[in-house]
């Protein structure tokens, strides 16, 4: 069992982090330089804490596996970012956003955090223009918001296109500062192998240089996992190519729970898997669906183009089911549709598809506006498929976007290890079983900025002096375990290519543990997932060596975790007897399909205990309060 | 100090050659322009060579301001090629391993043809010095004569005698021709490098780059056409050349630079 | 279709490398340009040779981690594209594809097509931000950015430093790299205070890692996958005269690391 205590300052929420942060323990600026601090990822959230800490006097270590810290997949948000600002004057307030937020995870997440990424977030606005990120603005010069699925209030800023872009850039600007100034220190192209923990403390990690293939040790004081998500689990994903679980498993492996691993979001509108070598998904904004309806052919095996299908042979099925909403249902319930239509063999040309077709829209609104609304959208999807939107209807399918899921933290985003934090969508801290729109970058940056640079001190102020070096016989032992692994992989000689055999566990994921679940399901899937590893222990092949750069060695380092990740997530799934959020399992639906929610029992975040290679994963609690919001009912009729 | 820090750097460098680069346009213009007195006549033409040199004779002494002229020139000349030639050696270094496939793209022929065309200035501007201002050369031979107590060439009278030469003259059209290219990209990018061009401005940039560098093609290839086409008479008291240069060539070389 | 591609190969930043030939018969010709360079992978690795190296993350052209020289062009035969974003349809049946890595001293070669462009993190360093700590900041509507100010700046923002620019350019200059980045901040106010000394360090910095010099062929700006104008470029030399031959020869009581 696990000894987990978020430690939230008792009384109202809303009070929580101004109470923390007034009772902290404090390090003082001439100390800050004797402590070392690791961040591992450079993403929106490592980027942040890092030029933050580093700013504060700590010396800061920043590894990242790309070959500039710049390349982090935070780079491709697009769409905004949330924050109570109020500049609309249209009622929004901090509690909008916790309830908005508290509301939209399906209330399996933890008020106090909740409501604290609610305080802090109008601050991230001013520090990122601070920094010199060009939000878009009005012809007055002030900042401009426009809206954002699913809520009532306009909150969302935005740089065109590219907002996840600019908030990175604003972080790695500002760490490249600090390389400057001399207080970060950058390791480009390192990948972490383990983490060392000595006397029940973190105290450095053991990576691997990817360009020579060295396997090297580093201790500290604290290290950051800001890591990210681990979506390609999924092997297709919106997630970026090398995205990966390994730094968040390893440190796993070494005692960390792992909380929540089941909850993924599915992002309804994704460009349709074209091959079977094709490994990422490319989104489509959801602003799309205010236009677009979606609809296969009635008929199954219809291979008529659509334009030659009548109206009354069309099923919208989306408008049919959910007539109050229609098309605007949320995320989960729009990407599960998408599933049972294609599961009864109406999607397009048998493969998994659906419609969704501007036509109407351009009719009743003209061209123009359509085009003004979403040109560079149907310029992209025209790009990859060379059909436009504007003649044929769009063809999309849901795919995997963000893990809720990661690793457990306290209020103060430390894990359960003393010494190990994580932040951004390496934890599990905010979403709970469903995230909204606009906010992933509203956490990461929390995290980053605010959080953790003001919570570290809290473990830090008592460690002064307690130096440990790499020459500790733990750094020893952990890189002999990491060589030993590495030697292993190269020692495959099998058949199979690790790309194969991830694909192949991706298919399993998606179709066990994706959209819908089953108890059923999810039994077969932790089968199949123990023949896969099988499969990779026994018939993977590893070209190449292990001295310098070795892409397939990192990918099967990488596939080892996620085919131990991905049994655990339908572990945890299955454990979890309830529909929430994007965590649906079949057995648990009202009559037209909505989620039921079992608050009695699973009011809780469940959090996993690594016991060892054969062992099975030990479950512990977390019970969740729900004092501020009570508890209700989503519904979308 | 400041100058040499902002020479070394390749920025630097670059605003070196752009201001000579409109130093010597600058020059170009007025060459031009001297050059087109010719459509006015031997005398307007002779007249124009003579106030080059008695312009502000007061102050800096006969021919003092054409010198001071040809000073500035010779040293923008001479900043112009270092500095190209420096960049070209940055330039060279930053790529040591070439592709094996590349294709420009954007890049005008202009902009691609620079070093050549500057190099064929170059020469032609050597030998144009040493055919006109000092007569080393003498395709046809070079008079001079006494003015207000000067030795100067007759500028009217060595023009035709060299014009009427097929090869001359259209070797000085190609010349131009060169000078054209080279300011096309010149009269464009010096704009670009000193920071005026944008996307509003560039078609018009693109535009005066155009007219300024056809323009003075225009210009100055007129007069060698001019003569070789026979347009422009030959002067008076000389027996016309077109019949035979060749001949004429050898026998009056006395009048030679020796002066 | 059937595709023929030469491949340079070579084994680290000191080896020497070679083309190397390599023959697919079957690409869908919906294939991103990077996916079939996976299948080509997948089938070396089953034969026992050494897959091909080359950097690649997004995969939806925002990273800049894809970079190859394809045919001849930096990002291959698209506009406003990266390689990730190039589709076999761009190419025909038949066609023989020549794959180079992004050559330039700057960017060293660590294996096969996959390059570091560490030295931008570099130049970025050497001023390309705004020196802010992070804490309260004063409201983000405190100063107004006139709108076309904002569009400006995020004209030059949306740089993905991948260094197509670079690679394209004949000299090898990084200066729409670098003026992008120096006119995105001295377009907006908040990056007027240390404007001066940021042209300059980041200019500096520019030329010790070894790029070339611009003579205005634009052949970046038609590379730039984001299409970035060339514009900034006569902006950064316009402040960098200003800086280095205007503004006083000092700036009292620098911080380090300017």
């Amino acid at each position: 069992m696990l000894e987990l205590n978020a430690g939230i300052p008792e009384g109202p929420v809303s009070e929580a982090w101004t109470k923390y942060l007034d009772h902290v323990k404090l390090v003082g600026p001439r100390n800050r330089p004797s402590y070392d601090v690791i961040v591992v990822g450079t993403g929106l959230a490592g980027a942040a804490a890092a030029a933050s800490l580093a700013a504060q006097g700590y010396k800061v270590h920043v590894f990242c596996f790309q070959d500039s810290s710049r390349r982090a997949h935070s780079i491709a948000a697009q769409g905004g970012i949330n924050a109570p600002k109020n500049y609309r004057n249209d009622g929004d307030s901090v509690y909008r956003l916790f309830y908005d937020t508290q509301k939209g995870g399906d209330f399996r997440s933890r008020e106090a955090n909740v409501w604290r990424l609610a305080e802090v977030a109008t601050g991230i606005i001013d520090q990122a223009t601070a920094q010199g990120v060009p939000f878009a603005r009005e012809y007055g010069g002030n900042v401009a918001n426009r809206s954002f699925g699913g809520v009532l209030v306009e909150r969302t800023f935005y740089c065109r296109g590219q907002t996840g872009q600019q908030l990175l850039l604003g972080a790695y600007q500002a760490l490249q500062h600090q390389v400057a100034v001399g207080n970060a220190v950058m390791h480009p192209r390192t990948e972490i192998q383990d983490i060392v923990n000595i006397d029940g403390r973190c105290r450095g990690i053991v990576y691997r240089c990817l360009k020579t293939g060295e396997i090297r040790s580093m201790s500290a004081d604290a290290v950051v996992l800001a890591s990210g998500g681990y979506g390609n689990v999924f092997f297709q994903s919106t997630n970026a190519f090398n995205s990966n679980v390994t730094a968040a498993w390893r440190a796993h492996k070494r005692g960390a729970g792992m909380a929540n691993p089941c909850m993924v979001q599915i992002h309804p509108t994704c460009i349709p898997v074209s091959g079977n070598f094709q490994c990422k998904l490319t989104l489509m904004s959801e602003s799309l669906r205010n236009d677009g309806r979606v609809w296969v052919p009635r008929k199954e095996g219809d291979t008529r183009s659509p334009d030659q299908i009548p109206e009354a042979e069309r099923y919208y099925y989306l408008e049919e089911r959910y007539p109050s909403f229609g098309n605007l249902v949320p995320r989960d319930v729009a990407a599960r549709n998408a599933k049972y239509v294609c599961d009864d063999g109406l999607g397009i040309g048998g493969r998994k598809q659906v419609y969704l077709d501007f036509s109407d829209a351009i009719k009743e609104r003209g061209h123009q506006v359509i085009a003004e609304r979403y040109g560079n959208l149907f310029d992209m999807y025209e790009e990859i498929t060379t059909e436009s939107p504007y003649q044929v209807p769009m063809r999309i399918f849901p795919a995997v976007h963000y893990c809720m899921g990661g690793l457990w933290v306290d209020y103060g985003l430390m894990t359960n290890i003393p010494g190990l934090w994580a932040i951004g969508e390496a934890n599990f801290s905010d979403h709970g079983a469903n995230r909204l729109g606009a906010s992933s970058m509203m956490q990461c940056l929390a995290d980053g900025y605010f959080v953790l640079p003001q919570t570290i001190c809290s473990d830090l102020h008592d460690l002064y002096r307690q130096k440990v070096t790499t020459e500790h016989p733990e750094f020893a032992k952990a890189e002999a375990d990491v060589k030993d692994r590495i030697h292993w992989l190269m020692s495959r000689q099998g058949s199979r290519t690790p790309m194969s055999i991830h694909k192949e566990l991706g298919e399993v994921m998606w179709d066990y543990c994706g959209m819908a679940r089953t108890a059923d399901g999810l039994q077969q899937a932790m089968s199949k997932i123990d023949d896969l590893r099988d499969a990779f222990e026994n018939d993977m092949i590893v070209p190449g060596s292990a001295d310098g750069t070795n892409q397939a060695l990192e990918r099967a380092g990488r596939l080892g975790d996620f085919l131990e990740l991905g049994h655990l997530m339908c572990r945890d799934a299955y454990e979890r007897n309830e529909s929430c959020g994007c965590h649906f399992r079949e057995e648990h639906q009202t009559d037209d399909g909505e989620v039921v929610r079992d608050d009695e029992n699973c009011s809780h975040v469940s959090v996993w205990e690594w016991k060892g290679k054969d062992q099975p994963h030990e479950l512990t609690k977390e019970a969740l309060s729900f004092d501020t919001l009570p508890l209700m009912t989503r519904s979308y009729k | 100090m400041r100058l040499i820090r902002f020479y070394r750097t390749a920025i630097g460098k670059k605003i070196v050659v752009a201001v000579t680069g409109v130093v010597l346009f600058a020059f170009l213009i007025l060459h031009m322009f001297g050059n087109l007195k010719v459509f006015f006549g031997p005398t307007a033409l002779d007249q124009y060579a003579l106030h080059l040199r008695t312009i502000g004779e007061g102050i800096f002494g006969w021919g003092g301001v054409l010198w001071i002229t040809r000073g500035v020139l010779i040293v923008s000349v001479l900043a112009h090629i270092i500095t190209v030639i420096l960049l070209v050696i940055q330039n060279r270094r930053a790529r040591p391993v070439k592709y094996r496939k590349h294709r420009t793209q954007a890049a005008t022929i202009a902009a691609r043809l620079m070093e050549a065309s500057g190099l064929l200035i170059l020469v032609f501007v050597v030998l144009h010095i040493l055919q006109f201002t000092t007569g080393d050369i003498q395709p046809a031979p070079v008079l001079f004569s006494e003015q207000d107590g000067h030795m100067m060439a007759d500028v009217y009278r060595n023009l035709y005698a060299a014009f009427s030469i097929w090869w001359v003259a259209w070797l000085y059209i190609f010349a131009m021709a060169c000078i054209c290219v080279h300011l096309y990209h010149g009269g464009w990018s010096f704009l670009q490098t000193l920071g005026f061009d944008n996307q509003d401005r560039n078609f018009g940039a693109r535009i005066w780059a155009w007219c300024l560098s056809v323009g003075l093609f225009i210009g100055f290839s007129s007069v060698p056409l001019g003569f070789w086409t026979g347009y422009l008479p030959a002067p008076e008291g000389t027996p016309s050349l077109t019949a035979d240069a060749q001949s004429t060539d050898t026998s009056e070389t006395t009048h030679g630079k020796s002066h | 279709m059937r595709i023929k591609l030469h491949i340079w190969r070579q084994n680290g930043p000191q080896a020497k490398g070679d083309f190397e030939v390599h023959q697919l018969d079957d690409v869908d010709e919906d294939m991103s340009f990077l996916e079939m360079l996976d299948v080509l992978n997948e089938e070396i690795i089953e034969s026992g040779g050494d897959p091909v190296t080359f950097d690649s993350d997004c995969r939806e052209g925002i990273c800049g981690a894809c970079s190859c020289v394809i045919n001849g062009r930096p990002h291959g035969p698209g506009h406003k594209s990266t390689t990730c974003q190039i589709r076999m349809r761009s190419f025909n049946d038949g066609d023989e594809i020549w794959i180079e890595p992004f050559r330039s001293r700057g960017f060293p070669v660590v294996k096969d097509l996959m390059v570091d462009r560490e030295a931008f993190d570099r130049i970025i360093r050497a001023g390309g931000f705004i020196s802010v700590h992070s804490g309260p900041k004063p409201d983000a509507n405190d100063i107004p950015i006139p709108h076309r100010i904002a569009e400006e700046a995020m004209d030059a923002a949306e740089c993905i430093g991948c260094g197509a620019c670079v690679a394209a350019c004949p000299n090898g200059s990084a200066m729409l790299f670098t003026g992008a980045k120096v006119s995105h901040l001295g377009l907006l106010p908040q990056g007027q205070p240390e404007r001066v000394s940021r042209v300059k360090s980041m200019v500096d910095q520019m030329d010790d890692e070894g790029f070339g010099a611009c003579t205005n062929y634009a052949e970046c700006q038609d590379a730039c996958p984001k299409g970035i104008s060339i514009r900034f470029i006569g902006r950064m030399n316009r402040d960098y005269l200003k800086a280095s031959l205007c503004e006083p020869e000092k700036v009292q009581g620098q911080l380090k690391g300017h």
